[in-house]
């Protein structure tokens, strides 16, 4: 056996702990669970969130199938169609898709980014011989129709608006990159590209004005046009795979040019000891308290996908350290400044969160060979770590069935899984 | 007398059709959602002849209107002027109006104020006379950055913009005024108590403030219909309603197929939050208010994103007293959301909501103190001139404090579960201390107290004394 298999090998036992840790995290209308976000938590309300989650979950199925051929990922996915087709409301937006702020509809880049992901799930299906329902592709058409062209169209911008009532002068480069990943999908799925192709023209003009073009930042894709003095890595890697696609679909070099640049200052944006900065910023040192796992986990996956050639053995070790006992992976290291030794990590460093994991699970899947999806392990195995809670030592527990974080004996969280809400939110 | 007028009048063969006036009076709306179709130049200038029909000062015609329509301009107009409105974008014509006031400066009735009022009342007529919609914009901050952007001269002064399209709008008509409320002959007097008509809905009588849930709430509303009729962010982004929803998802989650309430709701987001973030977690939900015609704002305002859920609305039983169409003791979960504000005693509103409550039932109410970020009494600090238009959902005058409103909780009834102080003014004092610190490069300060002050999204403390808003949890007293 060489070093190769024992990568996989390792790799597949992760991955496979981690598909348990989701299997608890399921509920009947999708997966549950607090959030910590990149600016914000969300612990009062841990219903079933529509965001990015499935992205990574709906991309990873995908991998895993293709490698294992184990139908359960095929049932995954259609499942999966079906409870977004039944989450999605009039306006074409997605019920509590706004992640970190849920519960909220309408969540920027979080839906596109999903229905991007549906566009590439529908293809697989089709290439495994299962036509995409007609209920799938009246949601995707509800999506861009109504929500994309009817209502974050902006005509004096000729681009596309964050939200509804977003800035009338102001755009999100990121947003406006999965944007893009969606029309561009829905044309290729519909065979009616030229429908959108007065859009995508517009909103890749957007994408290179944005770009920076000079400085610390060089080749950094902001995350407001109007806001260039810090940008987050993480989410300018998004819109590679949209430059990726405007360079192919209209043969503009300006597109892999940007592309080029965007790639370099995202790839320099990882640290020599493992992770993604958390923002990088003009005029001072970079942000690396907190660096996101799941993060890092998705640029790695980005920068691969897009051709990236240097060696990310040490990254995707770095996030494998990351993986706790219960197969889920942490969310970050240092949160707050805190985490680094000897003092402990903060509580919202090992609180796992759905959509990060399944980031780590997108970037794992399709490295962990050819073994299916492992059925031999019940449940997840329960946690107990010491965390800092402000100011005092507390801890946290979880297992199958639980989430508890609790200091001096006293719960400040309490969430049975699968359910609605905490019965003890004090945090 | 009158009929002696009219007839002479008539005789004098220049009798005007008065009815047809008044109907065009009458029909005249505010219009804040325009077809794309533009207006053709003609009609503009149709509008602006009759404009230039009316009475000036000595007859001097100083006035002077620009029409833009260029959506860059539009841009610059938004940007220079500080007009936030979304129909200054969508209107396709935009008519700006000036007037040369340096010749009627000391005019003590303010003459040039008053003509280019009458000229901007005529457009608004003349819109209507030829089936346009139309809408005079003065809530804008900055007037004079819309003569620098069409390069007015500087005695030109600026008096607003009238938005003119083609209506796509059809809102109810607010209420007017009695003639026999505001008229007298010869004598000036007051036959009842001073009209009030500020900001403070807690100063209205109880029809008062039906009324403006009913009609007007229609035009501060936010996005109704997939528009944005005046730029505001959703409130459901907010933490206060994160906090709310979810506090209202663990309240709902301790009983077995809860019935629930939600008073006066905040234009409805209340209600659609619970209806979409807690599907099947709850039998019924009843949505109160003063008048039906909140039913139909929140319907419409909801079609864009059909909710679905057993959902109730119920209208207020009586028009002088509260009194909520429920039976004693029918629901488990009440919530409360900045509405005990708007009433000069919410103790009746406070009973009325005890008697509904089931023995075992909880209400959650979210009182605003006097932390509140009350955003235009800053701006109001900086500059005298800024004006809020009557929006409710910028923050109510009325305060209440901690100990009044717990002291009203016990007259009527309840006992107070928890406490939670949201907003913290720790909060905003750590924010502009991490940006202070950010200008004097102390960076790693001031990631700390960033995320220090984002960690102290509510409180239990002391510290919720000195909240934006306090959220309390209530029982029925035993």
């Amino acid at each position: 056996m060489n070093s190769t298999d024992n990568d996989n090998l390792r790799i597949a036992s992760a991955v496979s702990r981690l598909e348990t840790w989701f299997a608890s995290m399921e509920g009947a209308d999708g997966y549950h669970g607090p959030v910590v976000g990149l600016r914000t938590q969300l612990l009062g309300w841990c219903g079933a969130g529509n965001d990015w989650r499935w992205e990574g979950l709906l991309d990873g199925w995908r991998e895993r199938h293709r490698l294992t051929g184990d139908p359960a990922y095929l049932a995954h996915m259609n499942l999966a169609l079906e409870r977004l087709q039944q989450a999605q409301l009039a306006d074409g937006t997605l019920r509590n898709s706004y992640f970190d702020q849920n519960p909220c509809e309408g969540g920027m880049p979080y839906e596109p980014a999903v229905m991007a992901a549906v566009l590439r799930t529908v293809a697989y299906l089709r290439q495994q011989g299962q036509e995409p329902s007609p209920g799938a592709l009246g949601m995707l058409d509800a999506f861009v129709e109504k929500r994309l062209i009817k209502e974050l169209w902006n005509k004096n911008l000729q681009t596309f608006n964050n939200w509804l009532q977003s800035d009338f002068e102001s755009y999100a480069p990121p947003a406006v990159a999965a944007v893009v990943d969606v029309l561009a999908g829905y044309g290729a799925l519909t065979g009616r590209a030229e429908r959108w192709q007065h859009y995508l023209a517009g909103a890749g003009e957007s994408l290179l004005a944005a770009q920076l073009g000079s400085g610390p930042l060089q080749g950094a894709m902001p995350v407001s046009n109007s806001a260039a003095a810090s940008v987050s890595p993480f989410l300018a890697a998004r819109c590679l795979p949209a430059l990726r696609c405007l360079a192919s679909l209209t043969g503009d070099p300006r597109y892999a040019t940007a592309r080029e640049r965007l790639q370099r200052f995202v790839a320099g944006a990882l640290q020599p000891g493992g992770g993604i900065a958390f923002m990088q910023h003009r005029q001072r040192p970079a942000s690396v308290a907190p660096l996101f796992v799941g993060a890092t986990a998705h640029v790695l996956r980005l920068l691969q996908e897009d051709g990236a050639t240097f060696d990310m053995t040490s990254q995707i070790d770095w996030v494998l350290q990351h993986q706790s006992a219960s197969g889920a992976f942490e969310t970050s290291v240092g949160f707050g400044g805190r985490g680094m030794p000897p003092r402990l990590p903060d509580w919202r460093d090992l609180l796992p969160v759905v959509a990060w994991n399944a980031f780590c699970y997108a970037m794992l899947a399709p490295r962990a060979g050819a073994a299916g999806a492992n059925t031999s392990v019940a449940a997840p195995a329960p946690v107990d770590r010491l965390v800092q809670v402000k100011s005092a030592k507390g801890r946290l527990l979880e297992d199958a069935g639980q989430i508890v974080l609790e200091v001096g004996g006293s719960p400040l969280f309490r969430w049975t899984k699968r359910t609605l809400a905490p019965d003890v939110c004090l945090i | 007398m009158h009929e002696e007028s009219i007839q002479t009048a008539e005789s004098a063969g220049t009798r005007m059709d008065g009815d047809g006036f008044m109907a065009l009076l009458g029909r005249r709306r505010s219009t804040r959602m325009f077809k794309e179709q533009p207006v053709p130049q003609a009609l503009l200038e149709t509008l602006i002849r009759a404009a230039c029909l009316m009475p000036t000062s000595c007859n001097r015609q100083l006035w002077h209107f620009v029409i833009i329509t260029d959506p860059a301009l539009k841009v610059k107009v938004s940007a220079l002027s500080d007009a936030q409105q979304s129909y200054l974008y969508d209107a396709p014509a935009l008519i700006a109006v000036f007037y040369d006031t340096s010749l009627e400066t000391r005019n003590p009735c303010n003459t040039a104020e008053v003509t280019a009022g009458i000229t901007i009342g005529t457009l608004l007529l003349a819109a209507e006379a030829h089936a346009l919609g139309a809408i005079y914009l003065g809530g804008i901050r900055r007037p004079s950055g819309i003569g620098k952007a069409v390069g007015a001269p500087p005695y030109m002064r600026c008096f607003g913009l009238v938005c003119v399209g083609w209506r796509d709008d059809d809102p109810p008509s607010p209420n007017r005024r009695e003639v026999a409320d505001v008229l007298n002959m010869n004598r000036f007097a007051l036959s009842q108590e001073r009209y009030r008509a500020d900001i403070r809905p807690h100063l209205w009588t109880l029809r008062q403030i039906a009324d403006f849930r009913d009609k007007l709430l229609w035009y501060k509303g936010v996005h109704i219909d997939a528009c944005t009729l005046h730029v505001d962010p959703d409130r459901r982004l907010s933490p206060l309603f994160q906090f709310m929803t979810g506090r209202l998802a663990m309240m709902l989650s301790r009983y077995q197929a809860p019935e629930m309430l939600d008073i006066l709701s905040f234009n409805g987001d209340v209600v659609y939050q619970v209806l979409n973030a807690c599907p099947g977690a709850f039998k019924r939900l009843y949505a109160y208010d003063l008048t039906p015609g909140i039913q139909r704002y929140m319907e419409e305002r909801f079609a864009r994103l059909s909710p679905t859920g057993p959902l109730a609305y119920l209208v207020n039983a009586e028009p002088d007293r509260l009194a909520i169409p429920l039976a004693a003791g029918q629901v488990q979960v009440i919530s409360c959301y900045e509405r005990l504000e708007h009433f000069e005693d919410p103790l009746p509103l406070l009973r009325e909501m005890r008697r509904v409550l089931a023995p075992d039932g909880c209400a959650l109410v979210l009182v605003s103190n006097r932390f509140y970020p009350h955003l235009y009494r800053y701006k109001r600090m900086r500059q005298g001139n800024y004006a809020l238009g009557r929006n409710w959902n910028r923050g109510p005058e009325r305060k209440f404090e901690p100990r009044q409103i717990e002291r009203l909780f016990a007259e009527a009834g309840f006992q107070i579960r928890s406490v939670t102080g949201l907003q913290p003014v720790s909060i905003k004092i750590a924010s502009v201390l991490a940006s202070f610190c950010r200008r004097l490069g102390l960076y790693p300060l001031a990631d700390r107290l960033a995320d220090w002050a984002g960690q102290q999204g509510c409180t239990s403390s002391w510290l919720r004394n000195f909240s934006s808003v306090i959220a309390y949890e209530l029982n029925r007293q035993r």
